[in-house]
């Protein structure tokens, strides 16, 4: 049984959550098998969706709470994060 | 019937193929389905958003020139095709609910749009424009409709591109082809297809009723720019007869362009500088090969356009240098982002703010995303160095406006400076006059300017509360209203108590029936398209400064537009009666 992982990153490139960002996100969130969840201002969002992940619509500053259900929740997290605070490999 | 009348957005004559490009809204059908169609549904759905993926890739890799600008915006727009989510959510409502796949896919559109309405962010909310791309592009697919893309893949040389409308997405996507002129049934003089055509440097008729419903794929067409006809399947006699026609405007075209290096003149010794309008850098050339002698106008929005994230200082940095060093000594008023209203492609979607035109957009956005502002103002003044910049700043409505940018122009020539980055000091400032609050605070405005430039498209939409794209109400979109004339008295008389300069960068300054009462005005600077430089450097020499001051008097008595018009009429004619009616 697998049990859900969570963390929290802050969004720290200037334009946010925007169609670039989103878009690399949602790539890496694909590699993993594990249901990844990324909750904002009252709103959750499949990571796996650019659509979904758009509609948070999180700027700059925004507290992201990701997450992860599955057997690489850790793993998927992690890299998450990573990319996060790498502005996107912006 | 074959002949069609609309506006003349942009002059020349054209003879060529129609390519029927149909933009409007597709209505889908809703109707619920058998249990046993499910299968069947959900496969359609899956089709049609697959052929939406390839002919978004076939598009993409076929751009070219100014058109590659544009192909971040189609990656992005594949990925959502690509997105699980949208064809899982989709499926469930036709498994569940027994929608067809018009119907959910639709539903599931219109879910994520109320998402978006809900948002603050600016930038997130024109994200909704993508979406309805998309979901517009999967329904094309589902009702049998031909997307857009395949027919650009027939493009030829003689191509006339006939549409309802065209977004401004879609007329910078065109502009990539080599085209022979635009036709669309709805649109203005000053809508943007009419612009981009002007730019182009090929005619475009607007608003030209009916026409998509009466011209084929593939038929034959003479489009008039200067008459503001559309001739559909011509005859042979008709056909050597727009031949003719074709030919002896190109004559006076070269004729005029031959003459395009003498100054604006006029007959008593009057000079006033003609310059161009621009919104690429690549159309630096053509203003200088028509004999501009400044840039007027430099829109800076293309840079915004067509991507996803904002244009870094270094990105604004190279594409100004560009300008500055190519112009030399010459001129070069940029203006800030202006981004809002028309010009914004993801505007399509039906706007979150009930009024964009009064909304969010121009100097007001800068000031609420300061780091976009700021990467722009910096790439300006480092470029300040590269030639004579002047820096205009859009959509002023009062002072304070004023006070905050120009405190952000000195922070960050702090940080240059901090930086060790070279930029001019004092580079010439000024603001557009578009707003009428702006007009009737041009003694104070002024004092914090080094000009004025008059924006005379929406400062007439604004003075006239017309929208010029509201095919109900242009007809009240009129340029010699006296309301006009008087604004324009007021803000020249501002800058010219204080010794400043005043230009002015409408679509107005391009009209020869405007241009009387503008050089009577005093107008030190008229920048125009790029296209119509010659013959205005022209129309200037044939008249005389005393007269143009006595006509402009005569018209600030005239009570009502028609007979500021007629008095513009008659004086034109009695004044260059030699001049050919093309040219006019």
């Amino acid at each position: 049984m697998d049990t859900a992982e969570t963390r929290t990153v802050k969004i720290v490139n200037d334009l946010g959550l925007h169609l670039r960002a989103a878009g690399v996100l949602v790539q890496v969130a694909s590699n993993y098998d594990s249901e990844i969840w990324l909750e904002y201002d009252g709103r959750r969002a499949n990571g796996k969706s650019i659509m979904s992940v758009l509609s948070l619509a999180a700027s700059c500053g925004a507290e992201i709470n990701m997450v992860a259900e599955g057997s690489d929740a850790l793993d998927a997290l992690d890299a998450l994060a990573r990319l996060i605070e790498n502005k996107f490999q912006e | 019937m074959r002949l069609f009348r609309g506006l003349s957005a942009s002059p020349g004559i054209a003879i060529g193929q129609v390519l029927l490009l149909d933009r409007r809204r597709i209505h889908a059908p809703h109707y619920h389905i058998e249990d046993s169609q499910t299968d069947v549904e959900i496969q359609r759905l899956e089709k049609a958003i697959e052929q939406s993926v390839e002919q978004l890739e076939s598009i993409r890799t076929s751009f070219v020139g100014e058109g590659l600008d544009h192909q971040p915006i189609l990656e992005a727009h594949e990925m959502m095709l690509k997105d699980k989510a949208l064809l899982e959510e989709a499926s469930g409502l036709i498994r569940t609910e027994k929608l067809n796949a018009e119907w959910s896919v639709e539903r599931v559109i219109e879910r994520i749009r109320k998402i978006f309405d809900k948002v603050t962010d600016a930038y997130f909310k024109e994200r909704r424009g993508d979406i309805y791309f998309v979901g517009e592009r999967i329904l094309r697919n589902l009702t049998g409709k031909e997307a857009d893309i395949q027919n650009l893949e027939h493009v030829d040389e003689d191509t006339i591109v006939v549409a309802y409308d065209l977004s401004p997405v879609d007329t910078a996507m065109l502009a990539g082809y080599r085209l022979r002129a635009f036709v669309t049934e709805v649109g203005t003089y000053t809508a943007h297809t009419a612009i981009v055509a002007r730019s182009l440097d090929i005619p475009a008729v607007v608003g030209v009723k009916g026409v998509m419903q009466a011209a084929g794929q593939g038929d034959a067409v003479v489009v008039d720019g200067v008459k503001g006809t559309v001739l559909l399947q011509p005859t042979s006699e008709e056909l050597k007869e727009a031949q003719k026609g074709l030919e002896l405007f190109e004559k006076q075209s070269l004729e005029l362009l031959e003459a395009k290096a003498l100054p604006a003149e006029t007959l008593d010794g009057k000079r006033v500088e003609v310059a161009g309008n621009i919104e690429l850098p690549s159309e630096v050339s053509s203003v200088l090969e028509r004999g501009g002698e400044a840039i007027g106008l430099y829109r800076t929005e293309f840079l915004f356009l067509g991507r996803q994230d904002a244009p870094s200082e270094e990105e604004h940095f190279q594409t100004y240098c560009k300008i500055l060093a190519e112009m030399g000594e010459r001129k070069v008023t940029i203006r800030t982002l202006d981004v809002g209203g028309e010009k914004l492609f993801s505007s399509i979607a039906s706007p979150m703010e009930h009024n964009p035109a009064l909304g969010m957009r121009a100097v007001r956005y800068c000031l609420s995303h300061q780091d976009i502002f700021e990467a722009q103002i910096a790439g300006l003044l480092r470029a300040s160095v590269f030639g004579e910049l002047q820096i205009m700043l859009p959509m002023v409505s009062c002072l304070s406006e004023v006070h905050a940018v120009k405190q952000i122009i000195h922070d960050v020539e702090k940080r240059l400076e901090d930086e060790g980055k070279e930029f001019r000091k004092n580079i010439p400032f000024g603001i557009t006059i578009e707003v009428p609050s702006a007009v009737l605070l041009a003694d104070e405005l002024i004092k914090e300017c080094d000009f004025f430039s008059v924006g005379t498209n929406d400062l007439i939409q604004y003075l006239l509360a017309v929208d010029r794209n509201n095919e109900w109400v242009n007809y009240l979109y009129r340029p010699l209203s006296p309301a006009v004339l008087k604004a324009l008295r007021i803000i020249s008389s501002a800058a010219f108590k204080q010794g400043k300069d005043v230009y002015l960068c409408g679509e107005m300054a391009g009209m020869a029936e405007c241009v009387p009462f503008l050089l009577g005005m005093g107008f030190d600077q008229l920048s125009m398209n790029a296209g119509s430089i010659p013959r205005i450097k022209r129309l200037v020499r044939e008249l005389s400064f005393a007269e143009c001051e006595d006509l402009l008097d005569s018209a600030l008595e005239c009570a009502d537009a028609t007979d500021v018009e007629l008095l513009a009429r008659d004086f034109i004619e009695a004044k260059i009666s030699g001049f050919d009616s093309y040219l006019k």
